[in-house]
């Protein structure tokens, strides 16, 4: 690789090994949205405060638009898509439709995959544990209060 | 998107040659640890270095080794790490929760403790709760490695001390081994994960009724967070009870007066009317727990 301000490295993207070269100042973001066609994850603020673009990393929550992709070299990436199958939704998507925590849609991804982040630590949060953990995420449609309902059923889905 | 300027990306594999990147470079390099504040600088172009030296590959940076009394914090050591380890937690009760304050979880878990104090921003919320204790940054070049308290190092907003040439390694935190001190910590935000308008942090010890030691200081409304002592000396020798009160008749304004940065959303009409206030309710704060204790 010639070019000084490139890089070249691997990520495990959903269960997938993906050899990477790019700008070395791109986002983890950028390569999720751009390189892979992984546009689940939105480009909202940009500077780490809306959580549009949350996945997690090693399986914890984090804002793919302020890493570095290259300094991710080797570890683990969990974007929306790698949650659901073709046939099954994540029980936390389930929730987040049976509790109607969806208004324009484009914070959903993001809080979806904080919920998860935090169920898997806690898995039956609070419901004060749930809003402090969602302090990364905001929905501009302020949909707040069914996302937290959501998120409060989202270990079972439907605790059918 | 993408970062404003295209740069160099170094990431060397161990201190040594992390600084002699700096020596190198110097001021056209920074430092990347979690990259949570110099990410987003990237991004805006407030930062636009030629090489970024990023120190994930650099080994033995990312413990926290807890003495009795004394805490060394590495420079890859996240919020998060900070605020779940139970050693910081049972010996410097205050720090950990500042840490659980930063940000949100997603900032936590790759955030740095040393990245946020060499960010410097005023509304940090970990640096007020540091100045709580006696802290110390090490910095290392390629030839030297010295100590700079915490103070000293931070100078005023996004500004420090350290040269271009030197990398800070680790914080050294060193609380009081005696027993009996309680702490206050509170943080003034607009919408949750802000940043602070302001902080208060706060340790105290209580003997028999009485505040014998008293450590405060704030953050976010001025232009670097300070202890106050003046307001620790009006402090110590009060009867628990009349803390809060003493707290609030105190001056601040004596110690951080001329640091006061108000901003368009808290002029400094409100600052000066708020700061006795949050001070006071935060040493409330800290002295709720006195009364279960003995």
């Amino acid at each position: 690789m010639s070019d000084p301000h490139h890089s070249a490295f691997e990520l495990i993207v959903n269960g997938e090994n993906q050899r990477i070269e790019c700008a070395s100042g791109t986002t983890l973001l950028e390569v999720l949205r751009d390189d892979l066609g992984l546009t689940g994850a939105k480009f909202g603020c940009g500077i780490g405060y809306c959580g549009a673009c949350t996945v997690l990393v090693d399986d914890v929550v984090a804002h793919a638009c302020c890493l570095l992709a290259a300094t991710l070299d080797g570890r683990t990436i969990t974007s929306i898509e790698g949650l659901s199958t073709e046939v099954e939704l994540d029980p936390v998507q389930e929730a987040f439709l049976e509790a109607g925590a969806i208004q324009c849609g484009f914070c959903t991804p993001g809080f979806v995959m904080s919920a998860r982040g935090l169920l898997d630590v806690v898995p039956e949060p609070t419901e004060e544990q749930a809003r402090a953990f969602l302090t990364g995420n905001i929905c501009r449609c302020t949909g707040f209060a069914s996302i937290v309902r959501a998120v409060g059923t989202g270990r079972t889905g439907l605790d059918k | 998107m993408a970062v404003a300027a295209p740069f160099v990306l170094k990431r060397p594999l161990s201190v040594e040659d992390a600084v002699a990147l700096l020596a190198e470079h110097g001021e056209n390099a920074r430092v990347m640890a979690g990259g949570q504040s110099l990410t987003p600088l990237l991004t805006l172009g407030l930062a636009m270095p030629e090489v970024v030296i990023s120190v994930d590959r650099c080994p033995g940076l990312g413990q926290i080794e807890v003495k009795e009394g004394s805490l060394r914090i590495g420079a890859r050591v996240t919020t998060a790490q900070l605020a779940s380890d139970t050693g910081v937690s049972r010996q410097f009760p205050l720090l950990a929760t500042a840490a659980s304050h930063v940000g949100s979880p997603h900032v936590r878990n790759f955030g740095t403790v040393v990245g946020n104090i060499c960010h410097a921003d005023p509304g940090s919320d970990l640096i007020p709760a540091l100045l709580c204790y006696n802290t110390s940054v090490l910095l290392r070049s390629t030839d030297m490695q010295h100590q700079v308290p915490l103070d000293k190092f931070v100078v005023g907003p996004f500004s420090t001390t350290a040269d271009d040439s030197e990398m800070a390694v680790g914080l050294d935190v060193d609380g009081s081994p005696d027993s009996g001190w309680h702490h206050g910590y509170r943080k003034l935000v607009k919408r949750s994960g802000d940043l602070a308008m302001a902080i208060c942090a706060t340790n105290l010890q209580v003997k028999t009724g009485r505040v014998v030691r008293a450590c405060v200081a704030i953050g976010g409304a001025v232009s670097r967070a300070q202890r106050l002592p003046a307001l620790e000396a009006r402090l110590v020798g009060s009867e628990v009870v009349d803390a809060a009160e003493a707290a609030f008749r105190a001056d601040w304004s004596l110690d951080a007066g001329p640091d006061l940065m108000p901003e368009i959303s808290a002029p400094a009409d409100y600052l000066r009317s708020m700061l006795p206030r949050f001070i006071a309710s935060t040493v409330g704060r800290a002295i709720e727990g006195c009364h279960s204790d003995e």
